[in-house]
């Protein structure tokens, strides 16, 4: 694997690595990973920083966890969809814009996964 | 002509709520789709609002079945973050703990499907015999549940020489009743008719959604987060059970060898138990940084991911537990099956929720019956 197109390397640990990918290049980084053979996805994780919106894509490679962490801006977060290449990431992305309100383009649904109707819009968001 | 059939949330399968929306011709199930969120708990906001070690508390409550392993990740997840190395001796302990915790919870899941498929006996026999794992986890920990025994930078109780002799007498009477299982689940002729050929998950379908645990590995995928040695599982001997059946009959087959291979490992952990400290010293403040853990529990891989700002409570910690992952399953496996074999199908993937959210209450002498949402709920708390 070339992880260089995977981004800037910014943790590593016992068995696991975060890579800092751009956003622009992260399409590019997806095809290295299922080129790699890679298309085991563990969940997507979703940060407010309060400066920021963090989306962390955790992929499985044998025995290690592979980590894209995207960066969005708070206001009008928007990413696409990486359900069609990975299937399993269907259920993760619409919990991402439940609880974090960034639209994933490709993968918006009218109903919600986890919160009632009348539960607080975007609960993991820093101004709640 | 199709026909919709709402299955559940009150308890479809088994007694916790998830609702599937099933399509049917005839008798065969031609789409079927899942709605959650009968029990959402915000546990990840909260763990936001807590500090460290009241977190291990909370992590405890998400799961009632495998609560050891939430502590037991969040804690690894924590001590990574402080480069805390644990001593040798807790590690050893919460590998007991991990592993008699499979044991009930896979005991408790043969117990569902010899109950889904109509052998009540089984079902009886081996809850009765799941006893034996929760009377030692209560005499090791206190409880039979929520065993407390986890914390950051190791674990709070030791494992006694006359415990040590219990657990492995208990686990000698185990070995005996699991040949007994399998025996029964494997070879008798009503089980094999009820589960094998039923619930297929291709090999592909387990790869390409994400599949975890037992029912990854019943479909040819050899995929056991205990590989990444966590805990002590670095000086056991043991190895990931894999099948090729890709049905129910598969699945009880991994879980079987599985309880043999949980076994094996707690008789190993405590003939090679180390002497030394349970804990070691935590420094107060967590420095900043995330972190990734991944384990093993009985119903596959639970991921945490840690982050720190540097202050007492964590940024985000994310969870990710295994029937989460499962969910997707469900789809290819009811797809084309009969409508009868839904209960045992849906039993299969071992689905773990919680408790219920609303209240309905019908009035005396009306039919008439009222639905109390949450904030109807507040409003009457909060009236005089």
């Amino acid at each position: 694997m070339d992880t260089s197109k995977l981004g800037k390397l910014s943790k590593e640990g016992r068995d696991f690595r975060i890579y800092s990918t751009p956003l622009k290049s992260f399409e590019r980084a997806l095809i290295e990973l299922l080129h790699s053979g890679i298309e085991r996805i563990s969940t997507i994780s979703g940060v407010d920083t309060g400066k920021q919106i963090d989306v962390l894509y955790h992929f499985v490679n044998g025995n290690e966890s592979i980590t894209l962490k995207i960066v969005l801006p708070r206001k009008d977060a928007k990413i696409k969809t990486i359900k069609k290449s990975f299937p399993g990431a269907v259920l993760y992305e619409r919990e991402l814009s439940e609880m974090l309100g960034v639209t994933v383009i490709g993968n918006e649904s009218p109903k919600n996964l986890f919160l009632d109707k009348e539960s607080p819009k975007c609960p993991l968001r820093k101004s709640l | 002509m199709s026909t919709r059939i709402p299955v559940g949330p009150q308890h479809p399968a088994l007694i916790e709520p998830e609702h599937l929306d099933v399509k049917v011709d005839g008798e065969t199930i031609t789409d079927v789709d899942v709605h959650l969120g009968y029990i959402h708990r915000g546990i990840e906001g909260l763990m936001q609002k807590k500090n460290y070690q009241q977190n291990v508390y909370i992590a405890e409550r998400i799961c009632g079945i495998c609560s050891g392993v939430h502590t037991s990740t969040y804690s690894e997840g924590v001590e990574s973050l402080l480069g805390l190395e644990v001593p040798k001796r807790a590690k050893y302990i919460r590998t007991i703990i991990l592993e008699l915790e499979r044991l009930h919870s896979h005991y408790l899941w043969l117990g569902l499907v010899a109950y889904e498929i109509g052998l009540d006996t089984a079902f009886q026999i081996s809850w009765r015999d799941r006893e034996i794992v929760l009377d030692l986890l209560e005499k090791i920990t206190g409880n039979r549940i929520n065993y407390a025994m986890n914390t950051i930078g190791g674990v709070r109780r030791g494992i006694t020489k006359e415990m040590q002799k219990e657990t492995l007498q208990g686990i000698d009477a185990l070995w005996e009743k699991t040949k007994y299982y399998k025996e029964v689940f494997l070879k008798d002729s009503i089980v094999r008719a009820r589960t094998k050929n039923v619930g297929v998950l291709k090999k592909r379908d387990a790869e390409r959604y994400s599949v975890a645990g037992p029912i990854v590995r019943a479909s040819s995928v050899d995929f056991d987060v205990r590989t990444t040695n966590y805990a002590a599982y670095a000086d056991v001997k043991w190895k990931p059970i894999v099948r090729h059946g890709c049905d129910i009959n598969s699945r009880l087959d991994v879980r079987i060898e599985e309880v043999f291979e949980a076994l094996n490992i707690i008789r190993q952990c405590i003939e090679n138990m180390p002497e030394g400290p349970l804990k070691t010293i935590v420094p107060p403040v967590v420095p900043k940084g995330e972190t990734i853990m991944r384990t093993e529990a009985p119903r596959g891989e639970l991921f945490y991911y840690i982050r720190s700002n540097g202050t007492a409570m964590p940024e985000r910690v994310k969870i990710r537990p295994p029937t989460y992952a499962n969910l997707l399953a469900l789809k290819p496996m009811l797809i084309g099956s009969e409508l009868a074999d839904l209960p045992v199908i849906v039993a299969s993937i071992d689905p773990c929720f919680s408790c219920a959210e609303r209240v309905g209450v019908i009035k005396e002498g009306t039919n008439k019956k009222e639905i109390f949402d949450g904030r109807r709920l507040r409003m009457m708390k909060d009236a005089p």
